[in-house]
């Protein structure tokens, strides 16, 4: 299993970079959680990092990890592709303790990772990003006729519709001529 | 790069759609029947949504934010036929920002925007528009919806209507646009009047009329004249209309200062402001409008 920190493709786990304080600051040590994805490549995520995601700090605050337990145990994901968790890790870190503007720069701009992103970030119950991600699926469809919209959407036409539902009744009547035979085979 | 909307879970498509501008959920509910029965179980509806219909040469109807449907007659067609998809009873094109219907028949194709736009977003009309050509619009609209239209403007059909008949601008001229008879009988909320050519003698017989318990839901009158000698001269002293220098403001920003206080049978009073050209009449009602 290789293991990358905060975005960064180092093989093995480093200590985070933290953003400069203040010298009168008290120091507060912060803790450390791993996380990974199908491709089983573990990030390393700060536990302020992770209080954007509700499904995470859900599971943090329920098991009480130490640091060596929470490096022993990532928590798998393994329905969330690399590439995307990295991104969500990466915009975890981004806005870690900060208010998130209403606007996001910083949001991935490949549209092509935008569905698995709005199923990650749905799936990992991150509020924020969830809805600047709806919002630039919404723009996607800014000033489209009708016709531009069901191609940039994938919205069947409605004759495709009603050839899936012709298609789909059909299908159910097949399954349940099947299911009688078969209940009449077994009664003999 | 395309984004299959339908394969993500309901409450994220739910909050994408809600993101949309009304004009934009109109557009795409024309994009196939079942995205319309779609958008209307899950577009989380502002509750201050409202719409406007504008009835004059072409049918509008939108809201704050802009159009959202017109519909034209198939008159205006000819340049943009290349655009146009052919579907039930209509062809529909689309204008950089909403689509447009176009029709043989102006009134059916209003009524349809109109069916469309209010089933789509399970809400009724607040605001009507309409020139001459529009008068019908005002019961069907009432007639329609449990409640009553809250505004309603009367305006001067446009100039640039390439098919207003002769008679309507016939009318116009002679000033029987507006007559008495619709002023008492549209049970309007907001009346307003704009190149009015209404007499003294009506302006008195319409408030004759609400001393006695008529329009009792009227809460501005508000008209403006193409004459300008308008004075306070004219009021009936049946009337029993007294200056007033009360200042009174009503549960919004509107605010009357002095003018003329008339009282209805049962105790409600109203403040008549005139000006050269103005009339503007304020109900108090009690519960503050």
């Amino acid at each position: 299993m290789s293991s990358t920190e905060q975005g960064t493709s180092s093989a093995a786990p480093a200590e985070p970079t933290t953003a400069p304080e203040s010298a009168a600051a008290p120091e507060v040590p912060e803790s450390f959680y791993y996380v990974h994805g199908k491709d089983k490549v573990v990030h390393k995520v700060s536990a302020g990092a992770l209080q954007h995601s509700a499904l995470i700090h859900g599971m943090i605050s329920n098991l009480g990890y130490t640091e060596e337990q929470a490096k022993a145990n990532p928590f798998p994901f393994e329905n969330i592709d690399g590439d995307i968790l990295q991104m969500v890790v990466d915009w975890c870190n981004q806005h870690k303790g900060k208010p998130t503007p209403p606007e996001d720069t910083n949001l991935p701009k490949q549209k092509e990772k935008l569905f698995d992103l709005v199923l990650a970030v749905n799936y990992l119950e991150i509020k924020e990003l969830l809805t600047y991600c709806c919002k630039q699926v919404a723009m996607m469809v800014k000033g489209k006729s009708p016709e531009e919209i069901r191609e940039i959407w994938m919205i069947p036409t409605d004759a495709e519709d009603e050839a899936a539902e012709k298609e789909a009744k059909k299908r159910a009547g097949k399954e349940a001529a099947g299911e009688t035979a078969a209940a009449a085979g077994d009664a003999k | 790069m395309p984004f299959p909307i339908l394969q993500i879970p309901f409450d994220v498509r739910s909050e994408i759609i809600s993101l949309l501008r009304p004009n934009e959920i109109v557009t795409a509910s024309f994009s196939s029947k079942n995205f319309k029965r779609l958008i209307k179980k899950q577009y989380q509806r502002p509750s201050k949504l409202k719409f406007d219909v504008h009835i004059g040469y072409k049918g509008l109807i939108g809201n704050c934010q802009g159009i959202v449907l017109s519909a034209e007659h198939i008159s205006e067609l000819s340049e943009k036929a290349h655009e146009i998809i052919c579907t039930n009873g209509y062809k529909r094109g689309f204008s950089s920002k909403f689509p447009v219907l176009y029709f043989e028949n102006r009134v059916m194709g209003t009524k349809m925007i109109i069916d469309y736009v209010t089933d789509l977003f399970g809400t009724c009309i607040d605001e009507l528009y309409v020139d001459r050509n529009g008068i019908w619009a005002i019961d069907w609209i009432n007639s329609r919806q449990s409640k009553p239209l809250a505004c309603l403007f009367l305006v001067k059909a446009d100039n640039g209507d390439p098919i207003a008949d002769e008679e309507a601008e016939y009318v116009l001229s002679e000033g029987q646009w507006i007559n008495c008879d619709n002023l008492m009988n549209v049970d309007a909320t907001v009346f307003a009047v704009h190149n009015s050519r209404l007499t003294d003698s009506e302006l008195n017989a319409f408030l004759r009329h609400w001393r006695s318990g008529g329009s009792p839901r009227l809460e501005v009158l508000d008209m403006n004249f193409e004459r300008e000698v308008l004075v306070p001269a004219w009021f009936d002293p049946e009337l029993e209309i007294v200056e007033t220098d009360e200042v009174r403001r009503d549960g919004s920003e509107m605010e009357i200062q002095g003018g003329f206080s008339i009282q209805r049978m049962d105790g409600v009073n109203a403040t008549i402001v005139c000006d050269l050209g103005q009339f503007c009449m304020v109900v108090w009602h009690s519960d503050g409008h």
